[in-house]
């Protein structure tokens, strides 16, 4: 029998009573309750090597199966605390129920986290408010709320279309979608704290540094990794490109991480359309902005309607998956086209821009809609050299009802 | 000039039966010290179609249009993020062209629908280039950001470092990658220190290939890299550098020195004297090998050799005075004739250019220096504007090492602003 199996068995047994579990495959620690079940053997999956009893070879499971008649059955294992001895192998039922179990409560673990993080983001938006500015559109809480919405819908999405499983090799867990999430509520979290410049990398190191923010420090790193890379011009900074797909390509950043950051930068660029401008991030109506730009008359007031002009041109963009293929659905509003038509333009040749530089498929399929075909026909033909380069190399443009 | 035909027909083709009229347009290199040279351009387009015109001006994930008085673009590009994230500029006239200097990838296009349009904006770009100089007061913060780009190049995918794209890694030029975190490229000299500790050969040495057998120069670069990637050596790294410096640690020459070929001695020396001073043990072999670089350093052109060790030099407390005086010295006697000084612009490589540079700022000289504004000249006229980079001859194709070490000059006059 192996020797690590043999060391890992005594150390159980000598732990057994405090729950630490020792891993039979590398010999690490682990607490039981935060393990998983493998579905093939039942028996917890270490949590840092991921081995469990599939991981054996056949000698090293005799002995194990030996070891566990012998010692843990009469010990209510293999959890340590169960009331009733617990039949070993587990029934696959008996698993199942114990993995839903795990599974809804660390849920509700981080779903309380997650609130946490967001009412933190509130309030700190409410005590830095000075530093807002009243023309941006909204950077504040309800755009991070949508952002996640956005995450959770391209993800599934991704899923859909395979590109998790081709870029990933798998699908995200409970926790790197908290992470995620997390890292929608505080990615433009930098903007309150004085800085337009860089916001990204200052968000960044906020998350890292305030211990009021209830993450570990894994957490912190990962989603501090994220604000990072989820700007053009941060990413850009730290390593000479914003190409997230350039950046696994020459090793600097791993597929996870280019595959989250994608999912924060297009959750972020797809609250690009009129939601985006229905409040500025002080919580400002759309209508007071524009009273205040035309009252207060400030020297930039032509640049900034046509920003807000440019977002109020479309409803909110989603991919969707179309035959096995995913595509970009873009409802606009005709009135805007016809009399914002190039701020609109520029408006798509950014969210599209953004796309780009990330690990989403470039072949996708551009679907233009509008209550109105003929102005929309019309508009993409005035306008369409604004963003005819940032669709290079996707399958096609459909302009429908 | 260089019109073709857009290779979108394809994509337009899909469109439900509706035929859309192709553009033809026109790609230029562009860099951020063409600022004012674009903005040049697109006055001239805001004012000839001053009622149909449209701009869009990108910064970082903000965005505005362009004042109608352009001379206030550059409080907007600040107010938005500053030009650092300034990401593209574009003005369109509807059915007429549209106009896109995109600064993050390097291309100035200009797409039109008419063939005599198009030349004509073409050529007001290229008039612009002739009659306008570079935004000079971008350099410092340009030339970084651009030349990220092309050292970005030159890392693949398991870490190394190849000189230029696609070419045979080698590790000689490890001693420069300090470089990189002056540049604020951690993560690249972090990739690049993890790919050392997998190269390293069975005796603790590294070979100036991968697989070559182990010198004493690339060991002593390597080892020097590994230290500086960060404070907190992580046990990997640590033991790397373990089994390095007792590589290094046992090959001392009977004179002080380290390495076997006279023209490698000092400067293998110095590093090596560099690494075991960090590491804290081997002050015998240090003392003795002072002895040798003092001698060493009397006697050698500095001209010879990169910012970098320079900077190592000075590290080292016992040795810095001598070192000052070596610099004072050589790039004295090198401006002391402007005939001398004219030829040597002319001639010399990339490499002993920047080091006159750094060796200029080393000394404290003003930026305004009149020799010192022709060394970077001379810089700027041989940066590549297709990749960024800098070749090591005049005219050739860009290499690593002379981009990173004139990368350095212009982050040198930036700390120093």
């Amino acid at each position: 029998m192996n020797e690590l199996t043999q060391k890992a068995m005594e150390l159980t047994w000598r732990q057994c009573t405090t729950s630490l579990h020792y891993c039979f495959v590398c010999l690490e620690p682990f607490d039981p309750k935060i393990a998983g079940i493998c579905l093939g053997c039942n028996w917890l999956v270490c949590p840092l090597c991921g081995g469990c009893y599939c991981k054996l070879d056949d000698e090293a499971k005799s002995t194990v199966d030996e070891f566990y008649g012998t010692h843990c059955i009469g010990r209510g294992c293999p959890y340590g605390k169960a009331p009733e001895p617990v039949r070993f192998p587990p029934s696959p039922e008996t698993a199942e129920k114990e993995l839903r179990k795990r599974e809804s409560q660390e849920a509700e673990a981080l779903r309380r986290k997650l609130d946490s993080i967001e009412r933190q983001v509130k309030e700190l938006l409410r005590s830095k408010k000075d530093n807002l500015d009243p023309y941006l559109v909204d950077h504040g809480s309800e755009h991070g709320r949508r952002v996640a919405q956005n995450i959770e819908s391209l993800e599934r999405t991704l899923e859909e279309t395979s590109i998790a499983k081709t870029e990933l090799g798998r699908f995200l867990t409970q926790e790197e979608m908290f992470r995620v999430k997390a890292a929608s509520s505080l990615h433009d979290i930098g903007r309150v704290l004085n800085a337009e410049k860089a916001h990204a990398l200052k968000s960044a190191r906020f998350i890292e540094s305030d211990e009021n923010v209830p993450l570990d420090e894994e957490q912190r790193s990962d989603i501090a990794d994220m604000c990072r890379l989820h700007s053009s011009g941060s990413t850009r900074e730290l390593y000479g490109t914003d190409d997230l797909d350039e950046l696994v390509k020459r090793g600097l950043i791993s597929r996870e991480e280019a595959y989250k950051a994608t999912l924060l930068r297009v959750g972020d660029a797809l609250d690009a359309g009129k939601r985006r401008v229905e409040r500025n991030t002080l919580g400002e109506s759309r209508d007071e902005v524009m009273d205040r730009i035309n009252t207060e008359k400030p020297s930039q007031a032509p640049s900034l309607l046509s920003h807000w002009h440019g977002h109020m041109g479309f409803d909110q963009p989603k991919f969707k998956v179309r035959n096995g293929k995913s595509a970009l659905e873009i409802p606009f509003d005709s009135k805007i086209l016809q009399t914002h038509g190039a701020d609109v333009a520029y408006r798509v040749k950014d969210l599209l821009r953004d796309i780009r530089t990330t690990l989403i498929d470039k072949t996708y399929i551009l679907n233009l809609r509008s209550d109105d075909l003929n102005v929309l026909r019309q508009w993409y033909q005035r306008h369409h050299d604004i963003f005819v380069e940032d669709i290079e190399g996707i399958e096609g443009v459909n302009i429908g009802g | 000039m260089n019109l073709h035909q857009d290779e979108i027909g394809g994509l337009d083709t899909k469109l439900s039966g509706q035929t859309f009229k192709l553009s033809r347009s026109f790609e230029s290199p562009v860099s951020l010290l063409d600022f004012d040279r674009v903005i040049a351009v697109f006055r001239g387009i805001m004012s000839e179609w001053r009622d149909r015109v449209t701009t869009h001006l990108r910064v970082g994930e903000d965005s505005a249009a362009l004042p109608e008085d352009v001379t206030h673009i550059r409080n907007i590009i600040e107010r938005l993020g500053g030009f650092y994230e300034l990401d593209y500029m574009a003005a369109t006239v509807p059915n007429e062209f549209t106009v896109t200097a995109d600064f993050s990838t390097g291309q100035f296009r200009f797409r039109s629908r008419s063939s005599e349009l198009l030349t004509r904006l073409v050529e007001s770009w290229e008039r612009v280039r002739r009659e306008l100089d570079i935004s000079k007061d971008l350099l410092d913060l340009a030339i970084p950001r651009e030349g990220k780009k092309f050292i970005l190049s030159c890392v693949n995918e398991d870490g190394s470092l190849s000189e230029s794209r696609g070419k045979a890694v080698t590790l000689h030029h490890a001693y420069v990658v300090p470089a990189l975190k002056r540049l604020e490229m951690e993560p690249v000299a972090r990739k690049f220190s993890d790919y050392l500790t997998r190269v390293q050969n069975k005796d603790g040495g590294w070979g100036f290939k991968p697989g070559d057998k182990s010198k004493i120069l690339p060991t002593a670069s390597a080892s020097l890299v590994l230290m500086s990637v960060d404070s907190n050596i992580v046990s990997i790294r640590s033991e790397s550098i373990k089994r390095g410096i007792d590589f290094l640690a046992t090959r001392q020459n009977a004179n002080g020195s380290w390495g076997s070929r006279s023209e490698e001695k000092g400067l293998a020396s110095i590093i090596v004297v560099s690494v075991l001073r960090r590491s804290g043990e081997y002050d015998d072999l240090v003392t003795k090998s002072l002895a040798f670089i003092r001698k060493w350093l009397k006697k050698i052109s500095l001209i010879d050799y990169d910012i970098i060790v320079l900077e190592i030099l000075k590290e080292i407390d016992v040795i810095k005075s001598i070192v000052d005086k070596a610099i004072k010295r050589r790039y004295e006697k090198l401006l002391a004739s402007a005939e001398d000084y004219d030829a040597f612009l002319r001639k010399a490589n990339i490499v002993n250019i920047t080091t006159l540079a750094n060796l200029m700022l080393l000394s404290g000289i003003n930026t305004e220096d009149s020799r010192f504004r022709s060394a970077l000249d001379v810089l700027l006229r041989n940066r590549n504007i297709n990749d960024w980079g800098w070749p090591l001859s005049q005219g050739g194709a860009s290499e690593l090492y002379p981009t990173i070490l004139s990368l350095i000059v212009f982050k040198s006059i930036a700390s120093r602003s």
